[in-house]
């Protein structure tokens, strides 16, 4: 044993047993810093001395049974309710241990500890379901990011357990607090991809809190790394459920932002989740743009592009209807497909898209007018569903929404109801508007720069650059055989 | 052709301005008997004196079997006049003529194969092909023709080659094969510059028939007016020479007339600019090109057309064009396009009138159309939505707004939209660098878990 350990052992008055126990080391290595610099606060909040027994176990045996086989299903959040068992606790707390810590250790003091007590206490089966939230309360209401992501094995399946146990007792607003806690403690600017964060996600669509999750949603992610027990699962889920909470809450735009992160995931092959979001940026694009393009972003890659094609038609013909702006066609094609769109559970979205298909309609017309008799709206209103409310009241609706920038007026009780449609212009609020704007995009570009700068300095972009300029069909080679080519013309001229 | 004619017939009940018997006289040759009978086809009042007079020049020619269709139909619609009925004698002694011609040269062709003289077969494939166009069997004549090409050794023979298949196809009116035929014409290094105005004229038919009519009229108006002067005296010389060029297997000049007349052009001239040039385009055309001025001569009523245009007195220019529509409606060639050309005018007018206005009223525009104020709403609207002209309506009031360019509103609208896009690409690409540096790139193995990708990297 060491020297080092065995100083944190009489610091800390933990035994380990090290004749019959092994220990890891790859987690003394990176366990014992920490607990080093927390020993003195233990000891100090903790009354009397006690012992903690970390027992490695081989996770193997455990990860046989991998779950996670739901690529087809990301729709269905009840696929991630199955503890991923190849994430499984490699190295377990005795169980003598578990309640000392528990009880008489500070969790923001030794956040490692106790995630990897709570996992060892909870991982087969969470019986007492107030005691186990009061803990994970305690917890996260605490934790410290930094310890917990030196376990991630341990932190990732004791959020799993958490999510978990509030589905067992179908009360997933429970887990909202210690997952939320979980996703900000993960990285200082909140910027971080963490385990919790697609799990935190999906129960707060399962427990319907919108607002709730627009706290974590209003940090944008933009960092990335598997060490910690991530997937493209992860990534792809986190940004396809955020398009979905801000479908929720209306916010179209910044929906179609998050789906165009998961359209443009770079890797091979497609995912399913990618498909369902194309899906999704059908249907917004038409609510907001009253027009539909399948031409993706540039990142985005071909065979991406070929298989959504593929998959997504049933949109496309929805969208080619809506485009065309024949209601009677868009009323077919919608009978046809009403169908898929239960199917697909977009089914919400896409009478937001006939809603929208009626808002345009009325929209266009100021493009035509200036003033309108609202008889000739009438005429032109079109209700594929008709059971909406009547043209007058949906009119009235779209001025109080600010869809629609107009007055109605009434020259006396008998005569004709016109609609008068009033220009934009431009007040103050659009400059503090603007001038947010270009604040965001200077940050922004300052943020492009620096991960430009990271990526140039990387030891991957280097070592590929060098690779390139040894072999004889790189750039810089090819680049020499134009200087030579250049230098014979010149020798040729001469002559 | 009258056969193809036949399945979109709109009949046209009001007279023609035109005097039958005069309008025919314009015309010779396979144009003439095609114009009688399409006008037979379209006019019941005047089809009893077209098919008379398109029966009498058939006679002229050995196309047996469409003299014989149009007896029929005369007999159809006139039981009882003496010329409805076939002369036998003549059918007879033409078919026999024509059959012994025929396989006089197949036979011929047949031995030049045989001899595999390459210049011989492509001469025996013409004159197979001007027989079948003389005796009025187009398709034929259009195999034969085609058939020349392997034998073109030089490339006076693809231009002929390429002539007669372009005549042919005008005819049939399969507006693909001239398109190809007048391609090959144009990838020739060198042409004869006789035959530039002929298919520059059939370029502008061409143009006409897909309904582009700003490339018809500057098209036709390159078409210099002596090439259909002078060779019309010419071809009324050559007309008889030319009904019996299968006996005397003389080569046909080619005359823009057979298709059309210097009135034809002048009309379709005059009708294609004013539905497509805007008034600035057309003064220009009406001052200062020589051509135009010579084409315009021959048909004093579209020159009042243009002129109307060009002095916004739309009125006259609707009423004058509802005076000629029936001649229109006549014409083999601009008779579909007749419609088209009309709202296309109506369009153009209303796009000329409104641009003048910052605020104009609807009554008084429809008093300067001579057409209701409904009306011209309803065709405002149209166009409108169709994005034609840069106006709004008040319909309260009844007037019409010159689009308000609030500019500022634009400008901040476009920085919006840009700096909207620059985020949204600068964060699909801040998150995409991530994921690639943390290797959370999409693979093909779902199932494996961060932790064994980063295990295997170590390795």
């Amino acid at each position: 044993m060491d020297p080092q350990f065995s100083l944190l052992t009489v610091l800390l008055s933990i035994d380990f047993d090290g004749a019959e126990e092994v220990v890891a080391d790859s987690l003394k290595d990176r366990v014992l810093p920490i607990l080093q610099a927390n020993a003195t606060a233990v000891k100090a909040g903790s009354e009397g001395s006690f012992n903690v027994n970390i027992t490695g176990v081989s996770g193997d045996s455990s990860s046989s049974g991998s779950s996670s086989k739901d690529g087809g299903k990301e729709s269905s959040p009840s696929a991630i309710r199955d503890v991923d068992k190849s994430l499984a606790p490699r190295y377990m707390i005795a169980k003598k241990d578990q309640d000392d810590i528990l009880t008489r250790t500070d969790p923001a003091q030794v956040s490692l500890l106790w995630v990897l007590a709570l996992t060892a206490k909870f991982s087969n089966q969470v019986a007492d379901v107030s005691e186990f939230f009061a803990l994970v309360n305690r917890l996260f209401d605490n934790i410290s990011g930094a310890q917990a992501k030196l376990v991630p094995e341990h932190y990732r399946a004791l959020l799993y357990i958490i999510a978990a146990a509030s589905d067992a007792i179908e009360m997933p607003i429970l887990s909202l607090r210690p997952l939320l806690s979980a996703a900000l403690s993960f990285s200082p600017l909140h910027d971080m991809l963490s385990p919790a964060h697609s799990l935190f996600l999906i129960q707060a669509l399962k427990a319907k809190q919108y607002k709730l999750a627009l706290q974590l949603l209003k940090y944008d992610v933009d960092k990335f790394d598997s060490a910690y027990g991530l997937t493209y699962h992860d990534h792809l889920r986190f940004h396809y459920y955020g398009a979905m909470v801000f479908i929720g809450m209306k916010q179209y735009q910044k929906a179609i932002e998050y789906l165009a992160i998961v359209l443009c995931a770079p890797g091979f092959p497609c995912s399913m989740v990618q498909i369902e979001a194309l899906k999704k940026t059908v249907l917004l694009q038409l609510i907001l743009y009253g027009k539909h393009t399948l031409k993706l972003p540039r990142m985005a890659n071909d065979f991406t592009s070929h298989s959504y094609r593929a998959f997504a038609r049933p949109y496309d013909h929805f969208a080619v209807a809506f485009e065309n702006g024949d209601p009677t066609i868009l009323k077919l094609v919608w009978n046809q497909i009403k169908g898929i769109f239960s199917a697909d559970g977009n089914y919400g979205l896409a009478l937001h898209a006939l809603t929208a298909f009626r808002k345009q309609r009325i929209q266009k017309l100021r493009k035509t007018f200036i003033t309108v008799t609202m008889e000739y709206i009438e005429s032109k209103d079109v209700d594929i569903l008709e059971n909406g409310p009547s043209t007058k009241e949906f009119v009235l609706a779209m001025i109080a929404d600010g869809d629609l920038r107009a007055k109605i007026s009434q020259k006396s009780s008998t005569s004709p109801i016109t609609v008068i449609f009033q220009d934009a212009s431009i007040t103050s609020s659009h400059l503090d508007e603007l001038e947010a704007k270009l604040n965001s995009v200077r940050q922004l570009n300052e943020k492009i720069a620096a991960a430009d700068r990271e990526v140039g300095q990387s030891r991957e972009f280097l070592n590929r650059k060098l690779e390139s300029a040894s072999t004889p069909g790189g750039f810089l080679g090819r680049g020499a055989g134009l200087e030579d080519l250049e230098g014979n013309d010149d020798s040729m001229m001469e002559l | 052709m009258s056969s193809q004619t036949q399945t979109n017939t709109r009949i046209v009940t009001s007279l023609p301005l035109f005097e039958l018997e005069s309008y025919a006289q314009n015309y010779t040759g396979r144009n003439a008997v095609d114009r009688l009978l399409f006008i037979a086809d379209r006019c019941p009042a005047l089809a009893v004196d077209a098919l008379i007079l398109a029966i009498a020049s058939l006679k002229q020619t050995a196309e047996v079997s469409r003299y014989e269709d149009a007896v029929e139909r005369l007999h159809a619609i006139a039981p009882h006049d003496p010329r409805a009925t076939a002369d036998a004698g003549w059918v007879e002694a033409v078919t026999k003529a024509t059959r012994s011609t025929g396989d006089k040269l197949e036979l011929e062709l047949k031995s030049y194969k045989n001899n595999l003289i390459k210049e011989s077969i492509r001469m025996g494939n013409s004159e197979l092909g001007d027989f079948y166009l003389s005796i009025g069997d187009l398709a034929s004549a259009s195999k034969f023709y085609s058939r020349q090409r392997e034998y073109c050794t030089t490339h006076k023979h693809i231009e002929d080659m390429s002539i007669d298949m372009i005549r042919v196809a005008v005819y049939q009116q399969n507006w693909s094969q001239v398109e190809t035929a007048m391609s090959r014409v144009d990838a020739l290094p060198s042409k004869n510059p006789d035959i530039d105005p002929y298919l520059k004229a059939v370029r502008g038919l061409w143009a006409l028939a897909q309904g582009n009519f700003a490339v018809a009229a500057s098209t036709f108006l390159t078409v210099p007016v002596e090439s259909l002067t002078q060779s019309a005296a010419a071809a009324a010389a050559a007309a008889p020479a030319a009904s019996s060029a299968a006996k005397s297997r003389h080569k046909p000049t080619y005359t823009i007339t057979e298709f059309v007349t210097v009135n034809d052009v002048a009309v379709i001239i005059g009708l294609c600019s004013l539905a497509s040039y805007d008034r600035n385009a057309l003064k220009d055309l009406l001052d200062n090109n020589a051509n135009c001025k010579e084409f315009l001569q021959s048909e004093a009523h579209i020159r009042t057309l243009l002129d109307s245009f060009v002095l916004f007195d739309y009125k006259s220019i609707f009423s004058g064009l509802e005076k000629h529509k029936a001649d229109y409606l006549l014409d083999i060639w601009l008779a579909d396009h007749v419609e088209k050309l009309f709202d296309r005018i109506r369009e153009n007018c209303y796009t000329q009138y409104v641009r003048g206005y910052q605020r104009g009223y609807l009554d008084k525009m429809a008093a300067r159309f001579g057409v209701s104020p409904k009306q011209v709403e309803k065709d405002l609207i149209a166009l409108i939505e169709s994005e034609k002209v840069p106006v709004r309506l008040d319909l309260e009031n009844k007037y019409f707004l010159f689009k308000s360019a609030d500019e500022r509103a634009d400008v901040y609208d476009h920085v919006m939209t840009i700096a909207h896009d620059f985020e949204r690409n600068g964060r699909l690409l801040l998150v995409n660098i991530g994921v690639l540096r943390g290797g959370l790139e999409i693979n093909a193995k779902p199932e494996s878990s961060g932790f064994e990708l980063k295990k295997k990297a170590l390795m």
